[in-house]
C-alpha cells in the first residue's frame, strides 16, 4: 500500500523538477517534509530533508552537463527511513538514509537523461495537414509529461524498495556511536552549507553578509 | 593577458558560457564576432541581457575583429571570443592569425540537413569543411560544451556521423 | 495589429507552466515553446492554413529559457505575431533571448530567491520554528515571487514585443540581483552557527563537534561545489564502515 502512495507521489515531485510548474515541492526539505507528512511523521521526514537540502543548495541548473534528481531521491529515502525508524532521531538510519539519497539521485538524474532522449523522438512530428499536425503537438508534448510522471514513480518507488531493504537489514543496531554519527552528519551538512556561499558570489563579494548572518545566528542560538 | 577562449556557439551569450566558463576562466569582456548583430542595435540590447556585472559585452565584424586580434592579447582585459558559426571562426582565423590558438565548439544545434555528432553538436558537410580548414591554418578545434566535460578532438568529431 | 483574444492569451498563460514538458537535446524547449502558443497562432491565422503551418514549423526549432520568463518570450512572439512582422526578424527575436532570458533567470531565481527563500525556512526550523510553519512559509513566499515574476514577464512580453530589451534593463526586478545575493549569503550565515550547533539532526552537540563543524563550513566557503564530492564519499565511507562492523558483529 505504501508503495503505491510513493510511487504517486514521486512521480508529482518528478513532474515539478522538470515538466509542470516548478512550485519547488521537489526541494528535498520539501519533499523531505511532505513525504513524512504523509506517513503521519512530518519531522522525521524534514530532519532528512534539512540534510539533502544542504546537498543539493550547491547544485544550479547550469555550468553541469549532468544533474541529479534531489526530489525523487529524497522521497525514496525518507518514506524508507519513516517506515523503519522509531519515534526519535535514529543516527544511524539517518545517515544511511542520506548516503543512499545521494547516490540514488544519480540514478533518477540518468533516467531524466533518458526520458530527454525519448522527448527527441517523441517531438519529431510526422508530416501531415497543418491542424493535424497542431493536434499530434499537442498529444506528443502531453504524452511526454504522462511519460515523465510514469518515469518520476517508477524509479521514486524502486528507489523506496532497495532503500527499504537496506535500512531494515543495517540500520540496527547501528555499530558506530549515536553521538559519532550525529557530529558526522553536522560536520558534513555544514561543510555543504558553506560550499553554498558561492552560488551567491563567493568569500571575496559576499564575506560581510555571510559574517554578519553569523553573527544573526548565534544570537538566534542564545534565544533558543 | 591572452584570449582566454574562443568558442563557436549558436546560442552565443547563455548559461553555459556565463557561468559554466565563466566560473573558471573569469573573463572580463565577451567579443561577440557577428557581421548581422553589429548592425543590429536592438539584437544587441537583448543578447546583453543575462550579463552579470562586472562582464562586458562588444560586438565586432571580422574585419575589425582580426585588426584587434593583436591588441585582445595584450590588453589588460581577459577576453572571451564567441561567433554563432564556424565560418565566422575560419574568417577571423584565415591567413595564420590564429595558428597555436584553440577554437572550442560548444553548441551547434539541430537543423535539417545536420546530422547529430553528440548532443550538443549536429554538423552539415559545410561546417565540416570549416573544421578542416581552421586545423589546417593552424588551429586545434576540439567540442566540449562545459569545462567539465570530456573534450573530443576535431578528428574524432569529424569521424562521427558520417 | 491582429487581436489577440482572452481565450488565446489565458491559454498561452496556462500553458506555459508545461513549456518544459518535452524537454530534449535536439530542440531544448522547441517543441514546449509550439505548444505553448498554439492558442495564439491558432487565432492569428485561423484561415489560413500555409501561414498556420509556416509559424508552427518556426516555432518548432530550437528555443531555451528560464521556466519562470517564458512567458515574456511567448507574449512578445505573439505579439509580433500579431502585427505581422516578417518570420526573419521573429526567428532573430527568439534567438536574441532564448540565451539572456535563460541567464537572467538562473542569476535571478536558481541563485537567488529559491535559495534565499530556502535559507529563510531553514534558518526558521533551526532556530525552533514548527516544521509546517517552514514548509508553508517557503511555498507561499517563494511562489508569490514565482507567479508574480511569470505574470510580469508576460504582460510585459505582450505590451512591448521585440522591445522588451530595453525595459527590462532597466527594470528594477532584474537589478534587484544583487541584493537577493547579499541577503542569500546572509541567510546562509544564520543558518551555519544552528546547523553546526547540532540542530540538523535535533540535538545539542559538544561545543568541539560544532567547532569542528563550522570550521569545515568556512573551508566549504572557500572549496565550493568541489567540497560536495569529498563529502559523499566521507560519508559513504563511514556507511560502509558501519555495515562492516555491523556484519563483522
Amino acid at each position: 500500500m505504501s508503495g503505491v502512495v510513493v510511487a504517486l507521489w514521486g512521480g508529482v515531485i518528478g513532474l515539478d523538477e522538470t515538466s509542470f510548474a516548478q512550485l519547488m515541492l521537489s526541494r528535498p526539505l520539501l519533499a523531505g517534509g511532505l513525504t513524512g507528512l504523509l506517513f503521519g511523521r512530518p519531522v522525521a521526514g524534514m530532519t532528512i530533508g534539512l540534510l539533502l537540502e544542504a546537498f543539493a543548495l550547491v547544485i544550479l541548473p547550469i555550468g553541469a552537463a549532468r544533474y541529479p534528481e534531489a526530489g525523487t531521491a529524497t522521497v525514496a529515502a525518507t518514506a524508507a527511513y519513516v517506515e523503519t525508524a522509531g519515534p526519535t532521531l535514529d543516527p544511524g538510519l539517518a545517515l544511511l538514509a542520506v548516503v543512499f539519497a545521494l547516490v540514488w539521485e544519480w540514478l533518477a538524474g540518468a533516467s531524466v537523461t533518458g526520458m530527454r532522449r525519448v522527448n527527441e523522438w517523441l517531438t519529431a512530428l510526422p508530416a501531415g495537414a497543418p491542424a493535424a499536425r497542431a493536434r499530434a503537438l499537442e498529444r506528443r508534448h502531453l504524452a511526454a509529461v504522462g511519460l515523465d510522471f510514469v518515469r518520476a514513480a517508477v524509479v521514486t518507488v524502486t528507489g523506496f524498495g532497495v532503500a527499504s531493504v537496506l535500512l531494515r537489514a543495517f540500520g540496527s543496531p547501528w555499530p558506530l556511536g549515536p553521538q559519532l554519527t550525529r557530529g558526522l552528519l553536522t560536520v558534513a551538512a555544514t561543510a555543504m552549507l558553506g560550499a553554498a556561499l558561492p552560488v551567491f558570489g563567493g568569500w571575496v563579494e559576499r564575506r560581510l553578509p555571510f559574517l554578519v548572518g553569523i553573527l544573526c545566528g548565534s544570537l538566534l542560538l542564545l534565544l533558543r | 593577458m591572452p584570449i582566454v577562449l574562443f568558442r563557436v556557439d549558436e546560442r552565443l551569450i547563455h548559461g553555459q558560457v556565463v557561468v559554466g566558463w565563466g566560473n573558471v576562466l573569469h573573463p572580463d569582456r565577451i567579443i561577440v564576432v557577428d557581421e548581422e548583430l553589429v548592425r543590429s542595435p536592438w539584437e544587441q540590447e537583448l543578447y546583453g541581457l543575462g550579463l552579470p556585472p562586472g562582464l562586458a559585452v562588444e560586438f565586432e565584424g571580422v574585419a575589425v575583429a582580426r585588426r584587434q586580434l593583436a591588441e585582445w592579447r595584450q590588453g589588460q582585459a581577459r577576453v572571451l571570443v564567441l561567433t554563432r558559426d564556424l565560418r565566422t571562426m575560419r574568417e577571423l582565423a584565415e591567413g595564420g592569425l590564429m595558428r597555436g590558438e584553440e577554437v572550442n565548439i560548444g553548441g551547434l544545434h539541430y537543423a535539417p540537413g545536420r546530422e547529430q555528432v553528440l548532443p550538443y553538436v549536429y554538423l552539415n558537410a559545410d561546417a565540416r569543411s570549416e573544421i578542416d580548414r581552421l586545423t589546417s591554418a593552424g588551429v586545434r578545434v576540439s567540442a566540449r560544451d562545459l569545462p567539465g566535460s570530456r573534450r573530443i578532438e576535431a578528428a574524432e568529431l569529424l569521424r562521427q556521423g558520417r | 495589429m491582429k487581436p489577440l483574444g482572452r481565450g488565446a492569451r489565458a491559454g498561452m498563460f496556462v500553458r506555459s507552466f508545461f513549456i518544459q514538458g518535452s524537454w530534449n537535446y535536439r530542440s531544448l524547449l522547441g517543441a514546449g515553446f509550439a505548444f505553448a502558443l498554439l492558442p495564439a497562432l491558432r487565432a492569428l491565422y485561423r484561415d489560413e492554413p500555409a501561414q498556420f503551418d509556416r509559424a508552427l514549423e518556426r516555432h518548432l526549432q530550437l528555443f531555451n529559457s528560464h521556466p519562470y520568463l517564458a512567458p515574456m518570450a511567448l507574449g512578445a512572439v505573439a505579439r509580433l505575431e500579431a502585427e505581422g512582422e516578417d518570420a526573419a526578424v521573429v526567428e532573430r527575436f527568439k534567438a536574441a533571448v532564448r540565451g539572456s532570458l535563460g541567464t537572467l533567470g538562473d542569476r535571478l531565481v536558481w541563485a537567488g530567491w529559491r535559495p534565499a527563500c530556502l535559507l529563510f525556512a531553514m534558518t526558521m526550523i533551526l532556530a525552533g520554528g514548527r516544521w509546517w510553519l517552514g514548509i508553508a512559509g517557503f511555498l507561499l513566499l517563494y511562489n508569490a515571487g514565482h507567479l508574480a515574476l511569470r505574470v510580469w514577464a508576460y504582460r510585459l512580453g505582450l505590451r512591448e514585443g521585440r522591445h522588451v530589451g530595453e525595459r527590462l534593463r532597466r527594470s528594477r526586478i532584474v537589478r534587484a540581483q544583487g541584493g537577493l545575493a547579499a541577503a542569500g549569503a546572509f541567510l546562509l550565515g544564520c543558518v551555519m552557527p544552528l546547523a553546526a550547533t547540532g540542530a540538523i539532526v535535533q540535538t545539542r552537540l559538544p561545543l568541539a563537534w560544532a567547532g569542528l563543524a563550522l570550521a569545515a563550513g568556512f573551508l566549504g566557503a572557500s572549496r565550493g561545489l568541489a567540497t560536495r564530492t569529498t563529502v559523499i564519499l566521507a560519508l559513504a565511507g563511514v556507511a560502509l564502515l558501519g555495515l562492516g562492523l555491523g556484519i563483522a558483529s
